[in-house]
């Protein structure tokens, strides 16, 4: 019917992109309640930060997949035991980082006892050090990003990913080709996709 | 100097200014309350995307994960006596094999079995040593209840037990050294008179 809103198909979206987005500490609720919404809303929060830090910490495709769902296991088992919610995401940062570490320091070994393995054992061990406390911190802080990004709309989403993750940056006239917009409408665009992109940051403690 | 936009100082922050204008907008954000605010931030913007994005997990992956909670309330999942045959939730291995766990050395692998209101963990580890063989930890855990108080678990192999365990208070069993070969593994519950079968459970040898 003209003028009624539509109902929404997906309550998840509603909830993932409303007004009302759920808090951690809601989810963790729900989800300790079963909440299979609330569980796959946590999983699609935090699923970039655990597999992107898997591959941060050099693991292949193969085995970064095997970290995260193994960091999502254990996140599921032990969610009752989490005392502080607002600390969701440095906990599952932190087990993601035990995981990768494990990972890694079994493929040392591998690569130590494989007698016939090419690669020089040495340049494996060197790469078992666990992240440092700044890249689990950078690898947060642009989780949240990611999360700022999705909120706002796509045009502002695109020419912003452009700006901060094409590499070599590209100039004005490039980006106004590749985003398909006029040359003088890309400095000013900039400036209020920033002031949206803060806006939407804001509210995530970023 | 008046206030700089955003954008400028987000030039500035990458290098992308003159030096002179550079110079003229670095004294300006130490001295205006308001252009520093908004450099601090787009200065931590700059160093969250210094390493590039962050990878997107696969959507393949995801839906494996979804599944981690059931779908249903486990306090609406009908509990039953006797046997039942468990379902393959979770993998951690990305290589789908049917029930069965994939030969690599390198890490250890986490399978998670699910049947009516009860899950069943897995851990298999390769064991350090010349024959190859698989130290194998199982727990049962029924969410929202306590663990059950005996268990027991055995492997069958060519309808012959080949290993058997007793759950500790946790509803925790290990098999420690376990050859390469096929499996069944029964876990009976006896207080309860009901039990869980995963069958076949692989274990294969690692490629040499």
């Amino acid at each position: 019917m003209p003028g009624f809103p539509q109902p929404t198909r997906d309550p998840l979206k509603q909830i993932f992109l409303g007004q009302g987005e759920l808090s951690d500490e809601e989810l963790i609720q729900r989800c300790l309640q079963d909440d299979r919404e609330a569980w796959e809303l946590l999983v699609r929060r935090y699923g970039r930060l655990v597999y992107g830090l898997a591959k941060r910490a050099g693991l292949s495709d193969d085995d970064s997949a095997d970290v995260f769902q193994t960091v999502l296991l254990t996140a599921y088992r032990n969610l009752h035991l989490l005392d502080r919610p607002e600390s969701l995401s440095f906990w599952l940062a932190t087990i993601t980082r035990r995981e990768a570490w494990q990972t890694r320091r079994r493929l040392a070994r591998m690569a130590m006892v494989d007698s016939t393995e090419k690669a020089d054992p040495l340049d494996a061990v060197a790469s078992t050090t666990p992240l440092a406390d700044e890249e689990i911190e950078r690898a947060e802080r642009a989780a949240l990003l990611h999360r700022g990004l999705d909120r706002i709309d796509e045009r502002c989403r695109k020419l912003l990913e452009t700006l901060f993750f094409r590499e070599p940056a590209l100039s004005y006239e490039e980006a106004a080709r590749h985003l398909g917009v006029p040359l003088g409408s890309i400095g000013p665009t900039r400036s209020r996709c920033l002031e949206k992109l803060r806006k939407a940051l804001h509210g995530l403690g970023f | 100097m008046r206030c700089s936009s955003p954008e400028e100082i987000f030039d500035f922050l990458r290098g992308k200014l003159a030096e002179e204008r550079a110079g003229s907008v670095r004294s300006h954000v130490t001295e205006c309350e308001g252009c520093g605010a908004t450099s601090d931030w787009l200065a931590k913007l700059l160093a969250a995307t210094a390493e590039g994005p962050l990878p997107e997990p696969p959507a393949a992956l995801l839906e494996r994960a979804f599944e981690i909670l059931p779908r249903k309330p486990a306090a609406s999942r009908v509990r039953r006596r006797g046997w039942s045959l468990s379902r393959l939730v979770l993998d951690s291995f990305t290589q789908p094999l049917p029930a069965g766990v994939r030969g690599a050395a390198d890490a250890g692998r986490r399978l998670l079995y699910r049947a009516d209101d009860a899950d069943l963990d897995l851990e298999v580890r390769e064991t350090p040593g010349d024959r190859p063989a698989f130290r194998v930890t199982g727990q049962l855990l029924v969410p929202g209840a306590p663990p059950p108080a005996d268990l027991f678990a055995a492997l069958w192999s060519h309808e012959a037990v080949a290993a058997h365990a007793a759950g500790d208070e946790l509803g925790l069993f290990v098999f420690p050294e376990v050859p390469p070969g096929n499996y069944r593994l029964e876990v009976w519950v006896p207080a309860e008179g009901r039990g869980i079968r995963i069958e076949p459970l692989e274990l294969l040898s690692p490629p040499s």
